[in-house]
């Protein structure tokens, strides 16, 4: 099962998810990511403090909420990688497309 | 992760398995190397439970793979990639949808997500753009790193190997050796390595064991193999002619051949 918890920080709509993102829960997120990206300059972060899994179905949903979120001339960034999710986008070298913070406090 | 006590197999009362032991720890990277013919391929299909052994047991997180039912061993394979010697794509499906067939059995990805993935697996095998390519379209050596994309689309547990070099070339097999290691060392992945390139098991493998005549003859580190007394090993590292592996190997099989004996 997995929690998403939604705030406001800084113009930023913070997506706080805890649990593990894989085949299963990944679409939840994808589902409250999909109204929010197709905002006209919607900037959302999704905070990752919580999670200790992600899988590539994880990877997959927010580089189409990116996709999405370009278009409208939003922004995605994603911030609290734990050492372990950070590999597996170094892995499948997406470390460098996204914007990627220590916390959400960092969000401007 | 995995246990190996004692597997014997026979095909037509000919022992190609003669009892095997063999562990295999959660995270490291075991290459099993051996001759042409000693049997690898038929150790890592009793692995994976597409072969069932004459005797011995197979532990799988404790669970004995070679009892278990189709329908257990389909919930165990979730866990599996794996890596067929030959890469066996679906030749009537696109390279893309070879990719995201795992995908399509085992989950109810949405259309979109299934096609990113995709897109993330063929980067990672050096194939960015391939997707919609027919197998028929591509070379030996990219069908191959098609199925190590699909072996690993469902990020896989552990992941088995059969000859991932063989019919690549060194850069190519370079890179595949690459992934091999990032895999294991970044994401915990367990690997099986089946291989008779010995540069390659040297520079992927945590532990190495050699199979020689149907048991495994040598385990231990790539150090402790090289340093190995035992010299069939030494032989087979070296890739030395002369030796104690004979030149005709089986010269029981022959002479059974020749007389029904
Ligand atoms: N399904 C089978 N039926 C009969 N013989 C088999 C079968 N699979 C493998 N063998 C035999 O077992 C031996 C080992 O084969 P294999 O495991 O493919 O060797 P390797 O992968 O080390 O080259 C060979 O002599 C092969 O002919
Ligand atoms: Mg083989």
């Amino acid at each position: 099962m997995i929690k998403i918890d939604v705030s406001e920080k800084n113009g930023w709509a913070v997506l706080a998810v805890d649990g593990q993102i894989d085949l299963h829960t990944s679409p939840d997120i994808r589902k409250e990511l999909a109204g929010r990206a197709k905002a006209k300059k919607a900037r959302i972060a999704i905070d990752l403090t919580r999670v200790s899994y992600i899988d590539s179905s994880g990877l997959a949903t927010f580089i189409e909420a990116m996709q999405k979120l370009k278009k409208g001339g939003g922004e995605i960034a994603l911030c609290g990688l734990s050492e372990s999710v950070r590999h597996v986008f170094e892995v499948a070298r997406l470390d460098s497309i996204f914007a990627i913070h220590a916390s959400s406090d960092d969000l401007k | 992760m995995i246990t190996v006590n004692n597997l014997v197999k026979k095909f037509d009362g000919r022992t190609v398995l003669s009892g095997i032991n063999l562990e295999v720890k959660t995270g490291e990277t075991m290459v099993i190397m051996g001759g042409s013919g000693c049997g690898k391929s038929t150790l890592l299909r009793h692995l994976v439970g597409y072969y069932r052994p004459d005797q011995g047991e197979i532990l799988f997180d404790g669970k004995d793979i070679a009892k278990m039912t189709e329908a257990q061993l389909d919930a165990v394979r979730k866990k599996f990639g794996i890596l067929f010697q030959s890469g066996a794509l679906l030749n009537s499906l696109s390279v893309g949808e070879n990719v995201a067939l795992p995908l399509r059995e085992h989950s109810d990805l949405n259309d979109e997500i299934i096609k990113i993935i995709v897109k993330i697996k063929l980067e990672l095998v050096g194939l960015t753009g391939f997707e919609n390519l027919m197998p028929s379209q591509i070379s030996g050596g990219m069908k191959k790193r098609v199925g190590l994309a699909r072996a690993i689309a469902l990020d896989p547990q552990i992941v088995f190997y059969d000859e991932p070099g063989a019919g690549l070339d060194p850069i190519t097999t370079a890179v595949i050796d690459r992934l091999i290691v990032d895999l294991s060392k970044k994401l915990g992945i367990t690997s099986i390595v089946v291989t008779h390139e010995m540069k390659s098991a040297f520079r992927i493998a945590d532990r190495m064991a050699m199979l020689y005549e149907g048991k495994v003859i040598a385990v231990g580190t790539p150090d402790e193999i090289r340093d190995s007394s035992n010299p069939l090993v030494q032989q087979f590292i070296t890739g030395s002619a002369d030796g104690p592996v004979p030149l005709r190997r089986s010269s029981e099989e022959y002479i059974k051949s020749l007389t029904g004996v």
